[in-house]
């Protein structure tokens, strides 16, 4: 566990560090010589969505994720302990779903070869949506065992 | 088994589960009764990659918080004090012009009261405001700046509008440019209403002094730049939204790292991984949304929603005024984002039905999601301030009742009088 969350840390710092590298090269080469990388947009584009969804994992470590907390106010620490443990096991649930669902698109993708941009295959950049999914889904039945503190907001 | 599935959503809302589960169920669950392949939910997410414009948002989150931590706001302060705090009820404008301008900058209102806040409130009373007045500027002036560029949630609204296509395109610059009058208006009646409040006089007036301008300059020398190279870019059209963010992001890295020295280079990457967590968390409600957006449209939702209405809403007064009350509860229960995510796709197409135009949508939405921060009873800037200031909720209530009513006024007339936002729109 700890060995991912430094994947994950070091991986989001790499990847806006190359998104801002990339994005600011394509200023100014277009600016400034009238050219650009050709794959350049489109990489920091696909880097949007890895930083989305590394964005995310890093949230579920400890449920950071946003929600509209509606009822809790009113309620015991007793009682909202046990509504967080079934929140927790429905959204590993969804999140469940999504990964095998997300894991037939990128293998479809695969089977038929399908390219984003240069070289780079398809199913590579949309790799990163069931394995992020997986790890929430584990991250979340966790959190059904062994509810976080939820931050006072 | 589809009302299985809704009775489970229902439940996960009620739970609390995160907001991008709550929408992804719900998804998942229309697209099931349509019998179509839950991939589907997936290939809409991956949609994140086809929107060139949301390149900005994690930008601009990361430079936010890089001002954040730097002492932007202490800088930012004393320059607006030394502009501006000679004047009438001076030290109330500085509060109100600092608070907007961080708040656009940074994109969160939370980060504003605690930042400016905890510098403004003692100074506002040493110059003989009241504390309640004072603890209320402080306060409703958090969310002040979600109409001035390069505010995130307006980014966002942006974003949802323009996926929609719902015939009437537009230019996110439009929506920078229908944010300047409704501001301006906000900014003169809360000028207004802190002269008249102390008509008597009472309030020490700091006179002017080019020795403190020039210092106060000098000290913000590397920041200064900052807004007149981004804002003149992306409004003569040299820059798009996006190549502005990188920008953005590449001068105050080293602006705030290299030479002022505030936020050590060590520090940095935890603040790309604490910025990046809430543009993760946002992201993945917009990228689960979008497929439930498809859904709602595959199925004529909003179309229906909008026929439903003209039953019994004929004018589009009626209509706007209950938009202002429906996005007024909202936006006192609901985050911001959320708000954003969950009701422009419903009430987008409804409003055009009505003949308004999306810019006018956009700047009445977010105008009414500031005041919503601070409505009583449980706006969420109401507990930031509660817990920063250590002021009791009920404090809070009546501190911000007179900005709120003030505010209230801004914000229908903004609705109201389409004019003020779309006259420097074509």
């Amino acid at each position: 566990m700890r060995f991912l969350r430094a994947i994950e840390s070091g991986l989001l710092v790499v990847l806006l560090g190359g998104m801002v590298g990339v994005a600011v090269w394509q200023f100014i080469s277009r600016a400034f010589f009238d050219g650009g990388l050709h794959w350049g947009d489109a990489f920091v584009r696909v880097m949007v969505l890895w930083i989305a969804m590394l964005g995310a994992m890093v949230a579920a470590r400890s449920d950071d994720h946003i929600r509209i907390d509606l009822f809790s106010r009113w309620f015991p620490e007793r009682v909202n302990k046990v509504v967080q443990r079934l929140a927790s096991l429905l959204t590993a649930a969804v999140l469940g779903l999504f990964a095998w669902y997300s894991y037939q698109f990128v293998r479809l993708e695969y089977e038929d070869g399908i390219i984003a941009f240069a070289s780079v295959p398809a199913w590579i950049c949309e790799a990163i949506m069931p394995v992020a999914a997986a790890v929430m889904c584990l991250r979340y039945l966790l959190h059904v065992i062994q509810p976080p503190e939820r931050k006072a907001g | 088994m589809t009302l299985l599935f809704i009775l489970l959503v229902v439940v996960m809302v009620l739970a609390g589960a995160p907001l991008f589960a709550v929408i992804m169920a719900a998804a998942m669950t229309g697209f099931h009764a349509a019998e179509i392949d839950l991939s589907v939910v997936a290939i809409e997410l991956y949609r994140i990659v086809d929107t060139p414009l949301l390149v900005a948002l994690p930008l601009f989150t990361f430079s936010g918080y890089v001002l954040s931590a730097a002492r932007t706001s202490q800088r930012l302060v004393d320059l607006v004090q030394a502009l501006v705090g000679g004047m009438p009820a001076g030290l109330a404008l500085v509060g109100f012009v600092a608070c907007a301008l961080f708040t656009a900058l940074t994109g969160a209102s939370g980060v504003t009261i605690v930042a400016i806040g905890a510098l403004l409130l003692p100074a506002l009373m040493s110059q003989g405001y009241g504390e309640k007045f004072s603890l209320g500027l402080v306060t409703s002036s958090g969310s002040l700046g979600l109409l001035i560029f390069p505010s995130v949630p307006l980014i966002l609204y942006g974003v949802i509008a323009q996926q929609m296509d719902v015939g009437v395109p537009f230019a996110i610059v439009d929506l920078f440019k229908a944010g300047i009058l409704p501001v301006l208006l906000m900014l003169s009646l809360l000028i207004a209403y802190t002269l008249w409040k102390y008509r008597g006089g009472g309030l020490q007036r700091q006179p002017f002094s080019m020795v403190e301008l020039k210092r106060a300059l000098w000290a913000a020398r590397y920041e200064l730049p900052l807004p007149l190279v981004v804002l003149g870019g992306v409004f003569s059209g040299l820059f798009a939204i996006s190549e502005a963010a990188a920008v953005t992001a590449v001068y105050v890295t080293i602006a705030e790292v290299l030479l002022y020295r505030d936020v050590p280079l060590k520090a940095l990457p935890q603040l790309i991984i604490d910025s990046m967590v809430m543009v993760g968390g946002i992201l993945l409600i917009l990228g689960v949304a979008l497929g439930f957006t498809n859904y709602l449209i595959d199925v004529q939702i909003p179309q229906q929603l909008f026929d439903f209405m003209q039953g019994y809403v004929e004018s589009p007064l009626m209509f706007l005024l209950l938009l202002n009350v429906l996005l007024l509860v909202l936006g006192a229960i609901l985050d911001i984002f959320a708000a954003i995510v969950i009701m422009v796709p419903l009430l987008l197409p409804v409003a055009v039905g009505y003949g308004i135009n999306p810019v006018h949508l956009g700047i009445i939405f977010l105008a009414n999601m500031q005041i919503g921060y601070f409505t009583p009873p449980i706006g969420m800037n109401l507990f930031i301030a509660s817990y920063r200031f250590r002021k009791s909720m009920v404090e809070l209530y009546s501190a911000c009742g007179p900005y709120f009513l003030v505010l209230l006024v801004a914000v229908l007339l903004i609705t109201y009088v389409p004019w003020l936002s779309m006259v420097f729109v074509q």
